[in-house]
């Protein structure tokens, strides 16, 4: 079941009516947020009811937004952290994804700039390959990200975006490429260059589609929001996390703000219909801190290893 | 201002105008203007050759003041308790403090208020205090264009060696060990003219707004929204 992430923005008169019809339509409501006479509730519904939630949402005289990154973690990265790459540009395209509904951590490299000198460690690969796609903004010469860049982003195993200077259709070893933006001094404020960003947009978007299409064939046990939901109602203790996200859905998996090695068997325990979660998922350290994360299984995984049990 | 002064050129002439070219036109501009230092400079030329690579940047700074002495800015008499020092200029205070600080100790000299400091008669005489040096502009603009410089070089290009002389500062930074052969190559581009980029090139990167054709959704609206694709 393919579904499709929207955030509705109205006033707060009768919009249980919408929220009945997302839970009767087996979608869910991720945010629910009343200010004043004005309503934020971002929510999840399946794609063939979308025309239903739309004639709802225009007779509540409310606007819809499509969200088409909500529950995925996108990693924006630059070679390194120092004045020369940030914040412009890096911090442009991380808001943006952000306002799609994506969470977006911004990493830097430690020695990623350079020709001859740029490199990859192990551990912030690892570190990388925990998001579910990976946006790398390099700088203004072709000739070095052709022949030298792509050792930074060749052997990830998750999809790369990649925006540098150069006015180039494609760059090998990516999924997709954006020219026109490099290290550039100054913010976006201009309506072409929003359009440079929400190209980006569109790259990481395909990219989530594609990987969510991939798991179609073999689906996961559980979306990741309704495991999100249970987590949050057995372990009370996420409440005493002062992160604005204490649990970040992505789209195979979740990664929990709770220290592993205390928590490891409270989050294995937790209840779900009639599995436990270390049933249809691996609960691993993740090489963020010390935080937890949660990789669910596709259903033929799940059957291997009960047969192994 | 800066714009007519800074010139950028590629040593690599099979595409001398490439986007790398153009917009490190456009950072040295914003980088002079942040730090004012284009008031200093009369005249930049940045050499790049990215396959070697290297950068080179010459660059002429204007005629610099002399050097501020004490007896300029402060009045310096003798008393009994020792050398009174009076701060005339009160811009240059934190410079004279921070001199005599490092030349006599903290707390050897007594402070009466923001403007009157004594200081024991032993450590030395009015003479010798007035031509002490207070700023000096030369240096402080060195260090702001040299600061400059750095800021413009990819910071991947960490091996610099750089050079003060007539008033002409150089700076050449590369990843690899730097060669003489690249310093010759330098020195012959810059024997010609400065080149400009042709207008139809910078155009790419200059930020205009242009007339919009498209609809613009406002933001609240009971339709829906352009959707992504």
């Amino acid at each position: 079941m393919s579904t499709e992430s929207f955030v509705f923005e109205g006033g707060p008169h009768r919009h249980e009516l919408l929220t009945e019809l997302i839970e009767d339509l087996g979608g869910w409501i991720i945010q629910k947020k009343i200010l004043a006479q004005e309503i934020t509730i971002t929510f999840i519904v399946p794609e063939a009811d979308i025309p239903l939630i739309r004639e709802k949402a225009l007779k509540l005289r409310g606007s819809l937004r499509e969200q088409p990154l909500l529950g995925t973690e996108i990693a924006v990265i630059a070679p390194t952290i120092a004045r020369h790459h940030l914040p412009h540009l890096l911090c442009d395209i991380a808001e943006y994804l952000r306002r799609l509904g994506a969470k977006t951590n911004m990493i830097g490299l430690a020695r990623g700039v350079g020709q001859r000198i740029a490199q990859i460690s192990t551990h912030e690969k690892n570190i990388i390959e925990e998001h579910d796609v990976a946006v790398f903004v390099f700088g203004n010469f072709e000739y070095c990200l052709k022949e030298h860049k792509w050792k930074l982003y060749k052997e990830l195993a998750i999809p790369v975006v990649v925006t540098a200077g150069p006015d180039l259709t494609s760059i090998p070893y990516t999924d997709h490429y954006i020219g026109n933006i490099g290290r550039l001094p100054y913010r976006f404020r201009l309506l072409d260059e929003f359009d440079k960003l929400q190209q980006i947009g569109n790259a990481v978007s395909q990219c989530a589609r594609k990987v969510r299409s991939l798991l179609e064939r073999d689906s996961l046990f559980l979306s990741p929001f309704a495991v999100k939901e249970e987590i949050e109602r057995q372990i009370p203790e996420i409440r005493k996390v002062f992160s604005p996200t204490p649990i970040v859905p992505q789209i195979r998996g979740l990664r929990i703000k709770l220290p592993f090695p205390e928590f490891r068997e409270k989050i294995a325990n937790v209840q779900i219909g009639d599995y436990f979660l270390n049933e249809i998922a691996d609960i691993v350290k993740s090489n963020f801190r010390n935080y937890t994360l949660v990789k669910f299984l596709q259903r033929s995984q799940i059957r291997i290893k009960k047969e192994k049990i | 201002m800066a714009e007519n002064k800074v010139f950028v050129e590629n040593l690599d002439q099979s595409d001398p105008f490439n986007f790398g070219i153009i917009s490190y036109k456009v950072i040295a501009d914003n980088v002079f203007a942040d730090l004012a230092v284009s008031g200093s400079l009369r005249f930049v030329r940045i050499l790049i050759d990215i396959s070697k690579p290297f950068f080179y940047i010459w660059g002429e700074v204007s005629v610099m003041q002399t050097p501020i002495l004490f007896g300029n800015v402060t009045s310096i008499t003798s008393e009994d308790q020792g050398i009174h020092v009076v701060i005339e200029d009160e811009t240059y205070a934190p410079d004279i403090l921070r001199v005599l600080w490092t030349q006599f100790g903290r707390e050897n000299l007594s402070q009466l208020d923001r403007w009157n400091i004594i200081i024991p008669s032993q450590f030395t005489t009015v003479e010798e205090l007035k031509q002490v040096i207070t700023v000096n502009p030369r240096e402080r603009i060195v260090n702001k264009v040299l600061d400059a410089f750095n800021r413009i070089i990819p910071e991947g290009f960490r091996v610099r060696q750089s050079n003060f002389k007539n008033n002409i500062i150089t700076i050449i930074a590369s990843e690899n060990p730097i060669e003489a052969g690249w310093l010759d190559q330098v020195e012959e581009a810059l024997k010609k003219p400065p080149s400009r980029i042709p207008d139809e090139y910078s155009k790419k990167l200059k930020r205009e707004p242009k007339k919009i054709t498209k609809k613009i959704v406002p933001w609240k609206t009971h339709d829906f929204q352009e959707s992504l694709e």
